[in-house]
């Protein structure tokens, strides 16, 4: 009878002989007390009746159930008593082996469903199509150059969203740039540039305040570059009109990838839009370079010639923009986030606006209201209703003087 | 059961941790000017190497956050559960959330190689390395099951069992 595996199996916490009661500290740890051993595998294994337990075994046997029992696989023994080699069926072989079951074919589940995924993805058009030039619908225009004044001095400066540092520069000597008695504001950038995209939602925001735009493009940056196709304006076929200023943009190159120019990495040369104005150009290659921009110019690579590119009037310099594109790209999802974000639309855009406080209309609001400070340092502050502000006077400070 | 598992596992996990803050930290920083760039040089025009383009795809959020703090957040679980006081760990249940957490991070790793080769077409050096520290963290913890606490446990049965025949 004691040869019986399946006995000495179902009954180890029962029949343990005098001196042997103390079950290893291993098992111990598993919480699994030993009065836990389920008796119930003798009846199933051998067909033999429970062997008689006395008062203090069936009492640890139920103090082991009380405390959950054991959920341990049991091994199942064999139906000839004394053939079985208790190595032979070590309980884990069955359990890890029913585990890798599991888990593989989980894993097998996922890796399935993941191909589905992915073949969704390279059949819905990821590359994405680029957002050529478009006028802008009356909404839009009326949208992005009408922005209430409140929603505008809610934003304050952008809070730690918008940054000047490294921005601005103030080049010794430089020579102010007018054009019928007014000064110029230089903007140098290209359709295909995500921060020059990022740089003209402030930019129109600003100036519209001083002025009139006509012409105002709708247009996407690069579907192949970094914050790929950002929503945004282009200058390429507006008109500005001010009484206090004149604004010189230049588009050096769509966001059209040039014939040949499309490989597999992406797109290695636009089409050229327009050519520089002299005078900007002489400040272009004057001053965007490492000596007033060494954090930008190292950061793309050891060039310099960093777009959007600004001269405000001869008066200071500004290269690169003041918040990430990122803010205004990355964020819209729709019902499947795992097939990405889509760029937030213009609507979508300004309509966070009327959240100036926070996010992306902060960092809008807030970097259109520096630029407004700079616009109103090149007029000398004209027109008082907006220059003379307590707002506009903290947003100068912030620019090199 | 053997001790350098755990530990290598703890390493790895720590490792995968490190690359995935450094890209939720450098998500949150993006600057005005530039994006994160990869190591080593790679990066240059026609170069199927660029960070920046991976980090700033469509694909680099979900749910509003950067994929790297969900890397960063399962790394800090996989710290936890991987430490040798955790492997010897005589619960099941621990041993099966380790598990089961290794597989769903190696599926995820699958899901995003896809969406580098085939959404961007693009590969971020950064990435694959936590890809790496992933896959090299599934091996070891798919391989590794007999060296759980749990399965230790099963042993002492056994062991007890074999004695008791005898």
């Amino acid at each position: 009878m004691a040869s019986s595996g399946s006995t000495r199996k179902s009954g180890s916490g029962n029949r343990r002989p005098p001196g042997t009661g103390n079950r290893s500290a291993a098992t111990r740890r598993s919480g699994a007390p030993a009065a836990a051993k389920p008796t119930g595998a003798a009846k199933e294994e051998n067909g033999s009746a429970p062997e008689r337990l006395s008062s203090e075994e069936r009492a640890r046997e139920r103090l082991g159930q009380q405390r959950g029992g054991s959920k341990r696989p049991q091994s199942r023994g064999g139906s000839r008593p004394g053939k079985i080699d208790p190595r032979k069926r070590r309980p884990q072989q069955r359990s890890t082996g029913k585990t890798a079951g599991i888990f593989g074919g989980a894993f097998v589940a996922l890796a399935v469903i993941i191909i589905i995924l992915i073949s969704t993805l390279s059949s819905s058009g990821t590359a994405s199509k680029t957002i050529t030039f478009q006028l802008a619908t009356p909404a839009i225009v009326s949208g992005v150059t009408h922005v209430p004044a409140s929603e505008l001095a809610a934003a304050g400066l952008g809070g730690s969203q918008v940054s000047v540092a490294g921005a601005f520069a103030k080049p010794p000597g430089q020579a102010a740039i007018t054009e019928d008695g007014k000064p110029v504001l230089v903007y140098e950038g290209a359709e295909y540039c995500p921060f020059c995209g990022a740089a003209r939602w402030p930019l129109v925001i600003a100036l519209s305040r001083f002025g009139t735009f006509s012409g105002l493009g709708t247009i996407g940056s690069s579907a192949y570059d970094v914050y790929a196709s950002t929503h945004t304006f282009s200058f390429a076929r507006a008109h500005y009109t001010s009484p206090y200023l004149v604004f010189l943009p230049t588009e050096f190159e769509s966001n059209v990838c040039a014939p040949g120019a499309l490989v597999s990495t992406g797109c290695e040369d636009y089409v050229a839009l327009q050519s520089p104005d002299k005078k900007a150009s002489a400040a272009f290659t004057k001053y965007d370079t490492a000596k007033y921009f060494p954090a930008a110019v190292e950061s793309s690579g050891g060039t310099s010639g960093w777009i959007p590119f600004f001269d405000w009037g001869g008066k200071f310099v500004e290269s690169g923009g003041l918040y990430s594109p990122g803010l205004i790209t990355l964020g819209s999802e729709g019902s499947k986030p795992w097939l990405g974000w889509h760029p937030l639309t213009w609507s979508e855009i300004i309509k966070t606006f009327t959240v100036p406080t926070s996010g992306t209309g902060q960092a809008i609001l807030g970097a259109a209201n520096y630029y407004t400070a700079a616009i109103c340092d090149i007029t000398n502050n004209k027109p008082a209703s907006i220059c003379n502000t307590a707002l506009m006077r903290q947003a100068e400070k912030g620019l090199p003087s | 059961m053997t001790r350098w598992r755990p530990i290598a596992a703890t390493i790895i996990s720590l490792l995968g941790l490190a690359v995935a803050t450094y890209l939720t930290y450098s998500h949150y920083t993006a600057g005005s000017k530039g994006v994160t760039s990869c190591p080593f040089g790679g990066g240059s025009a026609g170069s199927t190497i660029n960070c920046g383009l991976v980090l700033t795809s469509r694909f680099s959020t979900i749910l509003g956050l950067p994929v790297a703090l969900y890397g960063a957040i399962f790394f800090v679980f996989m710290v936890g559960i991987n430490l040798p006081v955790m492997w010897r760990s005589p619960s099941l249940l621990v041993a099966r959330l380790r598990l089961g957490a290794a597989v769903a991070g190696m599926a995820m790793v699958i899901y995003l190689v896809g969406v580098e080769l085939l959404g961007v077409h693009h590969i971020c050096i950064w990435c694959t390395s936590v890809h790496i520290f992933q896959f090299a963290l599934f091996m070891l913890v798919i391989t590794g099951w007999n060296d759980t606490g749990w399965a230790a446990s099963q042993w002492s049965d056994a062991e007890e069992e074999l004695q008791l025949a005898h």
